[in-house]
């Protein structure tokens, strides 16, 4: 590793003792080191110089709106439904499936058995069972030299 | 109940039970660091009071699903990000102009008041109190994420472990966040400067 990339490790104060010496000796050499030190340093301390201002009953003035507004309609809504979205969208998703599951004739089940039945219909072993059952065993060689028509 | 000497848990459950006073001192006791984050990152000082309020409205609405488990401070410093990061994609906030918007003859007043004789600020030519423009205005370049995540490590203080949290993000993620925002602004200002200068010398 560069000495260079030791700039965040330094910054954070993560070197050790000894790695520190070697980086504050690198940095008497390298310019781009001690600039940047130097502008961060700066800038960080522009920043923070200011003291915050903080209104001194602002916890109490907060208390209250956040108690006034916790009656109102808006509020108990938000309350329920600001947590987690992700509730939402899986009580809908087990809507979706119970409906599915309750009425099975809305979904892929409903045509298929559609289906089903017109082929039973359509197929004529399945018409010459029911007529050969109709007739009694010993009608069945008469039946059959007649041409298996039904009567 | 003595307010000051509860744990933050006790207040929340005092709170949740309609006790407003339990609720203010859980204000008083997080409002220095929410509000030096939402100033920090927003810089907006007129709007400030709105916007911590804010994020104190925000807290009080989940307050029902938080896990008193787990600490408050963590959790309504990533309300307070979250709520900054929302503000600033928004760009409702951008009441400062960005550097490439102010014209040559205001970058160079800005820059001579940082520096006269146009080197990186060093303690003998270095001045804060103008210092802090140049600054606002270089902070307002950076964007949302790495911007809120240099206010928390570099002008909070916060650990790297913090500004995860707050983040809602891994600790090496947090840590490039910071490291790339620092390097930003190093470069952008370094450049600023050395144009300066340049155009002095010119």
């Amino acid at each position: 590793m560069r000495t260079c990339e030791w700039f965040d490790k330094y910054r954070d104060d993560e070197l050790s003792a000894e790695e520190r010496d070697r980086f504050e000796k690198h940095m008497i050499t390298c310019k781009d080191c001690s600039e940047n030190l130097a502008v961060l340093n700066n800038f960080v301390h522009a920043l923070t110089t200011q003291e915050l201002q903080i209104p001194a009953a602002l916890p109490e003035r907060i208390a209250r709106r956040a108690f006034q507004k916790s009656g109102s309609w808006d509020f108990l809504v938000t309350s329920w439904i600001r947590p987690a979205p992700a509730w939402y969208a899986f009580a809908l998703l087990l809507l979706v499936f119970s409906i599915l599951w309750a009425f099975p004739g809305i979904g892929r089940t409903g045509t298929y058995s559609d289906y089903e039945t017109l082929m039973m219909e359509s197929n004529p072993a399945n018409t010459s069972e029911s007529a050969a059952q109709a007739l009694s065993d010993d009608d069945m060689p008469n039946w059959l030299r007649e041409g298996g028509s039904s009567q | 109940m003595r307010m000051l000497d509860s744990a933050d848990a006790t207040l929340i459950e005092f709170t949740l039970k309609g006790d407003e006073q339990a609720f203010a001192e859980l204000v008083r006791r997080y409002q220095a660091a929410v509000w030096g984050t939402v100033y920090r990152t927003l810089g907006n000082s007129s709007e400030n009071e709105d916007a911590v309020q804010e994020v104190f409205m925000r807290a009080y609405v989940s307050l029902r699903n938080f896990n008193c488990k787990y600490p408050f401070g963590p959790w309504i410093l990533r309300i307070a990000t979250n709520y900054c990061i929302d503000q600033l994609r928004r760009k409702r906030v951008r009441k400062c102009k960005l550097w490439t918007e102010l014209t040559e003859s205001e970058q160079a007043r800005m820059l001579a008041t940082v520096s006269p004789g146009g080197d990186y600020g060093h303690a003998a030519a270095y001045n804060p109190d103008h210092f802090e423009d140049v600054a606002r205005v270089l902070l307002n370049e950076l964007g949302p994420k790495h911007r809120t995540a240099f206010v928390l490590r570099e002008l909070e203080g916060h650990s790297y472990g913090e500004v995860a949290a707050a983040l809602g993000t891994s600790e090496v993620a947090a840590r490039v966040r910071v490291s790339r925002a620092r390097a930003e602004v190093q470069q952008k200002l370094r450049k600023y400067l050395d144009d300066y200068r340049s155009r002095r010398r010119g």
